[in-house]
C-alpha cells in the first residue's frame, strides 16, 4: 500500500491566538500544542470559535494576536498557498469542472511537478482511498462517500505537514460515517498524519480523536483524551456537551473530608465524592444517565430514591428512562435493554440509586451549557444518524 | 398496477391538465401576437408582389445584402466581446462587494438598465455631438482645434450598443459568481494555488457558463438592434434591421422586407443552434436560472 515513509506529520503549536470581529471576540487567547502524528479535535457548538481557529491555521483569517507554528516554524504571516496544509472541507469543495484525476493532480500541478511524477502520485493517493479506478469520473458522478475520499486524496497527495478537516463526516449517512471513521483512523495512523479536525458532533470527536479540545465562547474549556473528557469533565458545559447528563442545581449541606452532602433545589439529598470541596453554598451537579441504576429489593447504594417512570424510550441497545422522584425531580437513566424486551415500563414504581462517585460537583458559577441547547430532560440523542 | 400503467399514455393526468390550463392564456397570447404575425411575414416573403422565391435569390446573390448581413454579425460580435471584457470585472466586483458598496454597484448597473433605450441613445447623441462634452473637453485642452466627428460614426454605434447591452452580460455572470461556493477557491488556495492561479484555474472556468449565457443574450439582442445604430451610426453602418425598416417605410417593399426579416430570424436561430451544439445549451440555461 502506502510507500514506507518516516513521520510525516509535523507538530503544531498555537500560541495566544486571538481573533476579534469588530467588538466581539471569536477566539480568545487560544494556546495548545498538537504532537506530530496526533489527531486533535476542536469540539464545540456553533459560535464557539472552532471554525475561526481552523481558518486561522489555514491562513484564510488573520489572527488579531498570536502565532501559529507548524514544525516549529511560525507560519502566521504566510499566505494559504505557501502553508503546505491539506484541508478537507465540509462539503468537500471538489472542482466540478475537473475529473477525479484532475482534482487530485491539482496540488501537484501547482507545485510544477513533472507529469510522470504527478501520474504516479495521483495513482498512489487514489489507491490510498480505494478509488484507484475512478480517476476518469467527474465528482458529480460519485457518491457522497466517494467524493469525501477524493477530497481526502487531494489533501494528502502533496504530503502536507498538517491535515485540517471541517466536519469531515457531517454530510454522510450513518452507515457510511462508521466506515469512513475507521478508514480515516487507519490512514491517519499508517501515514502518521497530524490532524486537526473541527466538529460539533461529539460522536465524531470521540471516535476519531487522540485528544479533544472542547471549545466554548472562543476558549478551550477542557483539553484531554476522549475518556478523560467523558469520565472527568471539568465543567458542567463539558459534561453536557459530551454525552448526556442530568444537570441539577444544589446547595452543600455539610462537607466531609472526602464526601459532601448536597440538596437540590427541590429537596433531593445525595452524597457526592468531593474531589476538591467546593466550599459552602451553591453548586451544580452532573450525573451521567448510565450511572443511574435500577435497584433490586435489598440492594443498596450511596444514593437511593423511589421514582416513577414517566417515559421509556427504546433505543435498541439501551432504554432511556425519564424518572420522577417524590420531590418532583426529573432524572434521566439509561440502562442496557433486557434480553427479550423485558425491563421496567412506563408508570412502574421503581427504586433507583447511584454511587457518590457518579455525582460530579461544580461551583455554581461554572459556565454552563449554551442556552441554545435543549435542557437535559428533553435532550434527544443528538447524533443525527439518518 | 399494470392496468394503470397501460392507461397512462392515453390520458393526461388531472394535475397535468390543470397545469396546461394555467398556461393557456399565455399560449393564446403568444399564438395571436407572435406566431400568427410571424407566419404572415414568412408567407408574405414568398407571395408579395408575386409568388416565388425571388426575394431570397436577390438576398443571396446581390452582394450588398450579404455585406449588410456580414456587417450586422460583425457588429454584434464586437459588441459581445466588448461587453464580456468590460462586464466580467464588474460582475466580479459586484460578487465580492458587501454592504453599501454592493448597493451602490447594483444601482449603477440597474439604473441604466431600467432607463429607456431611447433616452440612453439620445444621451449619447448629446455626449458625442459636434458641441457635446467630449468635443468641448478636447478643444478646451487644446488636443484638437476643430470639433471631431464622433456622432454618426461606427464608433458611436459601438459605444451606444455596448453601454446599453452591458447589464445583460453583467447580470447572468454576477448570478453565477454569487452562487459559486467560496470553499472552491479556498480549496484551490490551500492546495498551493496563488490568488491569480486560483482565479484562472478554478474561478474563471466555473463562471464560464454565466459568461456564455450573457454573451449569447447580448449577441442575439445586438443582431436585431435598430434604434441605436439608426440614431448614432453613419450611413456606412447599415444593419439588417435598418435595411428592413428602409424597405418598409421608404420603398414600401413589404415582400422584400419580410424576406430580409425571415433571413435575420433564420440566421439568429442558426447561431443559437450552433452555440447549443458546441457550447451546450444546457450550460447556458443553467447560467440563467
Amino acid at each position: 500500500m502506502a510507500p514506507a515513509s518516516g513521520s510525516r506529520g509535523a507538530p503544531v503549536r498555537l500560541a495566544g491566538l486571538r481573533k476579534d470581529f469588530g467588538s466581539s471576540v471569536a477566539v480568545d487567547d487560544l494556546s495548545l500544542e498538537v504532537g506530530a502524528g496526533e489527531f486533535l479535535t476542536l469540539l464545540g457548538p456553533s459560535g464557539s470559535g472552532k471554525t475561526t481557529t481552523l481558518l486561522m491555521i489555514a491562513g484564510f483569517v488573520a489572527p488579531t494576536r498570536g502565532e501559529v507554528y507548524v514544525g516549529g516554524k511560525p507560519i502566521t504571516r504566510k499566505p494559504p498557498h505557501e502553508r503546505d496544509i491539506g484541508i478537507v472541507f465540509q462539503h468537500y469543495a471538489l472542482f466540478p469542472h475537473l475529473k477525479v484525476f484532475g482534482n487530485v493532480a491539482f496540488p501537484l500541478q501547482m507545485r510544477k511537478q513533472p507529469a510522470a511524477r504527478i501520474a504516479e502520485r495521483v495513482a498512489w493517493a487514489l489507491d490510498l482511498v480505494r478509488l484507484g479506478d475512478m480517476g476518469g469520473r467527474y465528482p458529480h458522478q460519485l457518491s457522497g462517500g466517494q467524493q469525501q475520499r477524493v477530497a481526502l486524496a487531494r489533501a494528502l497527495v502533496f504530503e502536507p505537514s498538517l491535515l485540517l478537516m471541517d466536519e469531515p463526516l457531517g454530510a454522510l449517512d450513518r452507515r457510511l460515517r462508521e466506515t469512513m471513521q475507521g478508514e480515516l483512523k487507519r490512514l491517519q495512523r499508517s501515514l502518521d498524519l497530524t490532524v486537526i479536525c473541527v466538529t460539533h458532533d461529539q460522536e465524531e470527536a470521540l471516535t476519531l480523536s487522540d485528544r479533544i479540545a472542547v471549545m466554548n465562547h472562543g476558549r478551550v474549556e477542557q483539553l484531554g483524551t476522549p475518556e478523560e473528557l467523558y469520565e472527568r469533565p471539568l465543567t458542567p458545559f463539558v459534561a453536557q456537551f459530551l454525552g448526556e447528563s442530568n444537570a441539577l442545581a444544589a446547595s452543600v449541606l455539610h462537607g466531609g473530608a472526602d464526601r459532601v452532602v448536597v440538596r437540590t433545589a427541590r429537596g433531593l439529598e445525595m452524597v457526592a465524592a468531593a474531589v476538591a470541596p467546593p466550599g459552602d453554598g451553591e453548586v451544580r451537579l452532573s450525573i451521567r444517565p448510565e450511572r443511574v441504576d435500577f435497584l433490586q429489593p435489598g440492594e443498596s447504594c450511596d444514593n437511593m430514591v423511589d421514582a416513577v417512570i414517566d417515559e421509556a424510550v427504546y433505543l435498541g441497545d439501551a432504554v432511556r428512562y425519564l424518572l420522577r422522584t417524590p420531590t418532583g425531580e426529573m432524572l434521566i437513566a439509561k440502562a442496557r435493554s433486557a434480553v427479550g424486551g423485558g425491563g421496567p415500563r412506563m408508570g412502574d414504581a421503581v427504586r433507583i440509586g447511584w454511587s457518590a462517585d457518579a455525582v460530579m460537583v461544580y461551583p455554581a458559577t461554572a459556565a454552563s451549557i449554551a442556552s441554545g441547547l435543549p435542557p437535559p430532560t428533553k435532550a434527544g440523542e443528538g447524533r443525527g444518524g439518518g | 398496477m399494470l392496468a394503470t400503467a397501460r392507461g397512462v399514455p392515453l390520458t393526461i393526468a388531472p394535475e397535468h391538465r390543470r397545469r396546461l390550463l394555467l398556461l393557456l392564456p399565455a399560449l393564446i397570447f403568444l399564438a395571436l401576437a407572435f406566431a400568427l404575425p410571424l407566419t404572415l411575414i414568412a408567407i408574405r416573403s414568398v407571395t408579395d408582389p408575386a409568388p416565388g422565391f425571388d426575394h431570397y435569390v436577390t438576398i443571396g446573390t446581390a452582394s450588398v445584402y450579404l455585406r449588410v448581413l456580414a456587417s450586422t454579425f460583425g457588429l454584434a460580435l464586437t459588441v459581445t466581446l466588448a461587453t464580456v471584457v468590460l462586464g466580467y470585472p464588474v460582475a466580479y466586483a459586484l460578487a465580492r462587494s458587501r454592504g453599501a458598496w454592493r448597493s451602490l454597484l447594483v444601482a449603477l448597473v440597474l439604473l441604466p438598465f431600467w432607463t429607456s433605450l431611447l433616452v440612453r441613445t439620445y444621451a449619447w447623441m448629446v455626449i458625442l455631438g459636434r458641441y457635446g462634452i467630449v468635443n468641448q473637453v478636447l478643444m478646451a485642452l487644446g488636443i484638437t482645434e476643430e470639433p471631431l466627428k464622433l456622432l454618426h460614426t461606427s464608433l458611436a454605434t459601438h459605444l451606444g450598443m455596448i453601454h446599453i447591452l452591458l447589464p445583460f452580460l453583467i447580470l447572468p455572470v454576477w448570478s453565477v459568481m454569487t452562487r459559486l461556493d467560496p470553499a472552491l477557491t479556498m480549496a484551490a488556495r490551500s492546495l498551493g494555488a496563488s490568488p491569480l492561479r486560483a482565479f484562472l484555474r478554478v474561478f474563471v472556468p466555473l463562471t464560464l457558463p454565466g459568461v456564455m449565457a450573457g454573451a449569447m443574450l447580448v449577441f442575439i439582442l445586438a443582431l436585431g438592434f435598430y434604434v441605436t445604430p439608426a440614431l448614432l451610426g453613419g450611413p456606412a453602418d447599415l444593419t439588417l434591421s435598418m435595411l428592413i425598416s428602409q424597405q418598409v417605410s421608404e420603398l414600401l417593399a413589404w415582400g422584400f422586407a419580410s424576406a430580409l426579416a425571415v433571413t435575420l430570424l433564420v440566421a439568429t436561430l442558426a447561431v443559437l443552434a450552433l452555440a447549443g451544439r458546441f457550447l451546450g445549451l444546457g450550460r447556458i440555461w443553467e447560467g440563467l436560472d
